[in-house]
């Protein structure tokens, strides 16, 4: 346990200084845009809105280049010879590069939407208070207790602010997307974003393709002759499904868990097979 | 501490590099490997290690196959490749963050033998000179207290003053149960300090012995000529001003000239007839 803290510690530094300035430089372009909006549209910004959508194609990214010791041989033959196991090189990656990113990136967010909300009212006169009412902790909802009067547990405190809760479930669904990116940067080289993606369309356009000539042949008989699809109910079709398919929302956690501990899984034995 | 039983290893398709292999270390000294380039010898130190895995034969690290690269084993290895990279960090933290994976890290030690080698204490690493990273390396390699210590090309990038220091430092470090080996093709930089003796030429161990036991057996003479030197039984010959200097059988009757070996001359006995040495 002591070893891994320390190689969690040292990833931790050594992505400390350009994960954080990242997060600014994106958090001050998207500022930048929404304060030029202002000149066509002055109204008050939605700046967590875009934090879903910014955060995991930002992450995606920097996740990609979580193993750019690999990509020289020097660092790549003190990084394998670390005296750690393949499991804290691994688990101190992806904890840094999955809750770290994401710790940042909502405080660098907070201080943009407070900046946003603040600029806003600055501008055109609007409350403070209304105007920080996007920010990740409102203001406003502490002096009386919020929605929870006065009992409010941590944890409804922590999750049930709605920035926050925005970017929890953005964290959950960056999970999966994180394991894949996680995968194709110890698996690729070089370029491993660029590379992960194509893989991924790839990916994506052969499981189509199998799964309409797999559907053609199984429904052949449907097909050709005509009118053999008459009289079947949707009830007696969706019969034919395995029960848990017919619940979209857990089949998703399913697979999410699923993608994610196989893509996980294969960072790690990859990463046991590396060569330096 | 390290044994590696008939490894065979290749790049890609290519003839082997290694077909048989059998090399071990299982006492301190000062392992001198040498070989030309190309001959592998960084290959072997990366197999060693556990950085490449051999397509056949055993190859153990204080007893444990080096491929799996179990942390126990590494907290015993530390390695100085040839080209270096360091972290984009001040020294003091790169010694803590670097040395805290060393059960047996000294950080005082650290710190004087960034002293002896000039090392500069301020400033980020990556804005150090090649001769400075190589050196911060070094230092980091003696203070972890390891009990291997591979050093790749260890004083190429080092100024003349360092690579004295370099020397004192490993005769410093060495013992019963310290082992450093030292690749490298420089023989000069290491011209006695390196004992046991190990040259590596097409894809085997060639010499594998010990320096005293070695100049029971050969030692350095001059000859006026080649021919006078062939006729004194040279096993190989090197010009010189004024003659020639041959490495020649020891005799209990015809006394050599030196109580040091000339590396150069060993090396190229060792490769053109190597059981002439043993």
């Amino acid at each position: 346990m002591k070893r891994f803290l320390h190689a969690l510690r040292h990833e931790a530094l050594s992505q400390a200084r350009y994960v954080p300035m990242t997060a600014v430089a994106v958090a001050g372009s998207v500022l930048l845009f929404t304060a030029v909006s202002w000149i066509f549209n002055p109204r008050p910004p939605a700046f967590w809105s875009q934090f879903p959508f910014v955060f995991v194609v930002v992450s995606a990214i920097l996740t990609s280049g979580v193993y750019r010791e690999l990509q020289d041989e020097a660092r790549r033959i003190e990084f394998l010879l670390r005296p750690t196991t393949h499991v804290e090189k691994t688990g101190a990656k992806l904890l840094v590069s999955l809750l770290g990113y994401w710790l940042v990136f909502v405080a660098v967010w907070t201080v943009g939407a407070l900046i946003a909300r603040g600029g806003y009212a600055i501008l055109f006169g609007v409350p403070w208070s209304e105007a920080a009412s996007s920010a990740l902790i409102n203001p406003s909802d502490f002096p009386h207790g919020g929605p929870w009067d006065g009992k409010v547990p941590m944890a409804a405190l922590i999750f049930s602010s709605s920035p926050l809760e925005l970017a929890f479930r953005t964290l959950l669904a960056f999970v999966p997307v994180h394991a894949i990116y996680f995968f194709g940067s110890v698996y690729f080289r070089r370029r491993a974003f660029g590379r992960t993606l194509l893989s991924l369309v790839v990916w994506g356009i052969s499981y189509l393709l199998i799964g309409v000539v797999l559907t053609r042949l199984v429904m052949a008989p449907y097909w050709t002759a005509p009118g053999a699809l008459d009289g079947i109910t949707e009830e007696q079709f969706l019969g034919l499904l395995p029960r848990f398919l017919l619940n979209p929302a857990r089949t998703k956690t399913v697979f999410d868990i699923a993608i994610s501990t196989i893509f996980y899984g294969l960072a790690w034995r990859r990463l046991s097979e590396t060569e330096g | 501490m390290i044994e590696m039983k008939a490894v065979r290893f290749s790049y890609g398709k290519r003839s082997h590099l290694f077909d048989g292999l059998d090399f071990s270390i299982d006492t301190g000294g000062v392992y001198g490997l040498l070989g030309k380039n190309g001959a592998g010898k960084t290959t072997m130190l990366k197999l060693a290690a556990g950085l490449r895995f051999p397509h056949a034969g055993d190859i153990t690290l204080f007893g444990h196959p080096a491929y799996k690269r179990r942390p126990d084993a590494l907290a015993r290895l530390a390695f100085v490749p040839e080209e270096v990279a360091v972290p984009p960090i001040r020294i003091a933290d790169f010694a803590t963050i670097y040395g805290g994976y060393y059960p047996r890290f000294d950080a005082a030690k650290m710190s004087e033998y960034m002293e002896r080698f000039e090392v500069p204490r301020a400033g980020r690493m990556d804005q150090f000179s090649l001769g400075q990273k190589k050196k911060a390396l070094l230092a980091l390699a003696f203070a972890s207290g390891a009990d291997l210590v591979f050093l790749d090309e260890p004083t190429n990038g080092l100024d003349i003053p360092s690579k004295q220091v370099f020397r004192r430092m490993v005769a410093e470090s060495v013992g019963d149960e310290r082992a450093f080996v030292i690749s490298t093709h420089q023989v000069r930089d290491v011209q006695n300090l390196i004992d046991p003796i190990v040259i590596l030429h097409e894809g085997t161990v060639v010499l594998h012995v010990g320096v005293n036991d070695l100049l029971s057996r050969v030692g350095v003479k001059r000859f006026p000529s080649e021919r006078d030197a062939a006729d004194g039984g040279a096993i190989v010959t090197q010009p010189d001003i004024g003659g020639v200097t041959a490495l020649v059988p020891a005799t209990p009757e015809d006394a050599t000239e030196s109580d040091t070996l000339d590396l150069e001359l060993l090396f190229e006995a060792a490769i053109r007839n190597a059981e002439a040495l043993v």
